[in-house]
């Protein structure tokens, strides 16, 4: 198929045909990562620079490291090491980061919308890193590589997200990127962290406060990262009643089906929102994703930079 | 120097008659001399052809912030003055939360003493409900009054203790003065910059939900009742806001509101473009809400028209939907997209839309507004069929933050008659 998207700003809008070929092109990627010298020269000569606004291991780490892996020069910064302390807007870092020549941006970004904001403004390709509570969607990409390599099709199958769903991108891309790809999903949470117009602006979404009612139904249950904050906010009690609630623990796992697809974005809060014995238990692909979040930022930058693939 | 206007054939809108016809309106020295179905033409008068265009008393703009004094880079007292001018404003109330704010005499003696200088838009200072705006203490509303200050109001924040603004209400109201509130309860807006809503929701926007503004008409309309003094809720925004105020009204409460043109045309769908021109407070609500706004304009629960005129520099609007600051402009286009959107598809007549724009905002600062023979002239015409475009040629502002900068706009002001002074546009 012919990519005609210069940039990836969400999941939302892209068809399942688009979503399979980054998964599959990630598939290609995914093979590379196992050879001696994981290395291959798609992007030589081109430069993707990180921006990364807000604290972040794993996804700046896994952008440098499939944007090194696809041998493309990697510069970047974060907001603590960068100009942005000093009252630089956004508007002058981009036309900065434009003059400088770069072919492609990686953004992170705690505001809805900045990723779009700077792909408005730069002829780069901008790939969104996670703009805010808005979307993330190479997080949606590498969870569908993860449970697709657990589930044949996504045609029919339950996703289950739990946690906090008004304040996560990861739940938005995964909706939008689950229910593209077929399958049914159900939003589970306290009330207080479920958007109140939720079921408007997804309607095809289902939504549940009682987790155990769930759990049998389940071929995948995403666990959300608890921002412990929240508490403070009034948003939750306490996080004893939280994970009364809403933890996926062994005993819940027994009601569940034997080959659920446990699925966490990290980093986790082992104990609150997952037990660890779960988290590192058979159903689990945490692990997994992390791997395949490599592999699907490889695809990803290679088919936005136009990078030729050897056959 | 005399001089003599005559305007020939156009569609007078009489405010008093809440009607229009078609009549010649002739000035001379200032003052509107006779206004028949046909006049002729004397020697020395200069004629005005407006036929198929609209003659109307100049517009009132209860609810503009013009910056001046602190932010003269966004706007000032003259550029606010010329941009009302240019929309058909002849009176614009200017909001306190300059810096300083206008919550001394000497604040608001400066602002009309400008205004005077000006000889432009007549500016009337609406002054601090509290000092420094804090929300803590009243301001001396009689030496306010006495400076000219027309109304008081802490806009851009809800006075959070029901205590003061109990007592702002009893104190203004032994003054005739009323009492403007910014009605969004602040807790449950916490770095909201969009409504709640299903757009609100795909976007992971933080919110500033319709119950906020409920949850605040409700409290002020309690204190109004119980005060017996005039409350006017400032931008009204929700189904359930005018409501309230309907039901307040029925009830005998002197509860007035207004609306402001971006809400009346405009919903949050606008925001899906995370264009920061579209972040306002309160902020653009659900096209269920906008019809609720345009029935209560019909039975009479809105009375005004106010436009919110809220300058910011580029560089501010430029930027992540969070950090951009709210507001938008409106002064120069009000009219156009008013009368384009709402007068053209006959959504509401053409004498409701200039009611709502004259008479109605003037009722509640306690002023009338007339048309006819021996008073000053106080007029302007507006062609409804003239295109223009809204850009940095024609646009008065010294801001440009607005959805409808760049774009072309139908229905234009042309002329305004002040006193003596003509300006064409």
């Amino acid at each position: 198929m012919t990519w005609t998207h210069k940039n990836l700003l969400g999941l939302e809008g892209l068809s399942r045909e688009e979503i399979t070929f980054i998964l599959d092109t990630a598939e290609r990627f995914h093979e590379v990562l196992d050879r001696p010298i994981p290395l291959v020269p798609v992007l030589r000569g081109k430069t993707i620079l990180n921006m990364f606004y807000e604290p972040s291991t794993r996804t700046a780490t896994s952008f440098a490291m499939a944007a090194k892996r696809l041998s493309a020069d990697v510069v970047g910064f974060s907001k603590a090491s960068s100009s942005v302390k000093k009252g630089e807007t956004l508007l002058d870092t981009v036309r900065t980061i434009e003059s400088m020549r770069v072919d492609g941006v990686v953004i992170r970004h705690s505001c809805p919308g900045a990723a779009r904001f700077i792909a408005q403004r730069i002829d780069a390709f901008v790939i969104n890193a996670g703009d805010g509570a808005h979307e993330h969607p190479t997080q949606g990409l590498l969870d569908l590589f993860a449970a697709r390599k657990r589930l044949e099709s996504f045609e029919g199958r339950h996703l289950v997200v739990v946690g906090d769903i008004t304040n996560s991108r990861v739940a938005r891309s995964a909706i939008y990127g689950f229910s593209t790809m077929g399958a049914e999903i159900t939003v589970c949470g306290p009330a207080t962290l479920i958007p109140p117009h939720f079921k408007k602006a997804f309607p095809n979404v289902s939504i549940e406060t009682d987790f155990d009612r769930l759990l049998a139904d389940a071929d995948m249950i995403m666990m959300l990262r608890l921002q412990l904050e929240r508490q403070g906010k009034g948003l939750f009690p306490s996080i004893r009643e939280y994970r009364k609630l809403y933890c996926m623990t062994t005993e819940r796992m027994k009601k569940a089906k034997p080959d659920v697809v446990v699925m966490h974005p990290g980093p986790m809060n082992r104990g609150i929102e997952i037990e660890p014995a779960v988290a590192d238990g058979p159903n689990s692909v945490v692990l997994a994703q992390v791997r395949a979040g490599v592999a699907v930022r490889m695809a990803v930058l290679y088919i936005l930079a136009g990078g030729e693939l050897e056959h | 120097m005399s001089t003599r206007f005559l305007i020939r054939g156009g569609y007078v809108f009489f405010p008093e008659e809440e009607a229009m016809r078609r009549a010649d309106v002739e000035i001379a020295d200032g003052r509107i001399a006779r206004i028949a179905q046909t006049l002729p033409a004397e020697a020395d008068t200069l004629i005005i052809e407006a036929q198929d265009k609209l003659l109307s008393p100049g517009l009132v703009d209860l609810h503009a912030h013009l910056r001046e004094p602190g932010r003269e880079d966004t706007e000032t007292l003259e550029s606010g003055a010329w941009a009302g001018l240019a929309g058909g404003f002849t009176t614009i109330c200017a909001m306190p939360n300059t810096q300083p704010p206008t919550d001394t005499r000497e604040q608001a003696v400066f602002i009309r003493k400008r205004s005077d200088e000006l000889g432009l838009a007549r500016i009337l200072p609406i002054g601090a409900a509290t000092k420094d705006r804090a929300g803590e203490e009243i301001t001396e509303y009689a030496l306010l009054k006495e400076a000219g200050v027309v109304a008081v109001s802490d806009d851009g924040d809800w006075i959070y203790s029901a205590e003061v603004m109990r007592r702002a209400l009893e104190y203004a109201g032994m003054l005739g003065m009323p009492i403007i509130t910014h009605a969004e309860e602040p807790n449950l807006c916490e770095e909201g910059v969009m409504n709640e809503s299903a757009i609100s929701a795909r976007l992971g926007l933080k919110v500033r939900p319709a119950v906020a503004e409920e949850v605040a008409i409700q409290r002020d309309i309690a204190l109004a009742s119980c005060t017996g003094s005039h409350l006017h809720v400032a931008h009204i925004t929700t189904a359930r806001g005018v409501e309230l105020v309907r039901q307040a009204r029925a009830k005998g409460i002197k509860v007035t509101t207004e609306a402001t043109p971006h809400h009346l045309l405009l919903t949050d769908e606008a925001l899906l473009s995370f264009d920061a021109n579209y972040k306002v407070n309160p902020p653009l609500r659900t096209e269920e809400d906008r019809k609720a706004l345009l029935e209560a304009l019909k039975d009479g629960t809105i009375q005004a028209i106010a436009t919110d005129h809220a300058p910011h520099a580029i560089e501010e609007k430029e930027q992540e939907l969070d950090l951009a600051p709210a507001g938008m402009i409106g002064l120069q286009t009000a009219l156009s997209v008013l009368w384009e959107s709402l007068v053209e598809p006959g959504v509401i007549k053409p004498e409701l839309l200039l009611g709502l724009l004259t008479t109605g905002p003037a009722s509640v600062i306690g002023e009338k507004v007339e048309l006819k023979e021996e008073i000053p002239a106080n007029l302007m015409v507006f062609d409804p069929a003239a295109s223009w475009t809204f850009d940095a040629e024609t646009n008065r502002s010294l801001s440009q933050n607005s959805p409808w900068f760049g774009k072309k706009l139908k229905g234009k002001v042309e002329h305004v008659f002040l006193e003596e002074k003509h300006f064409s546009f």
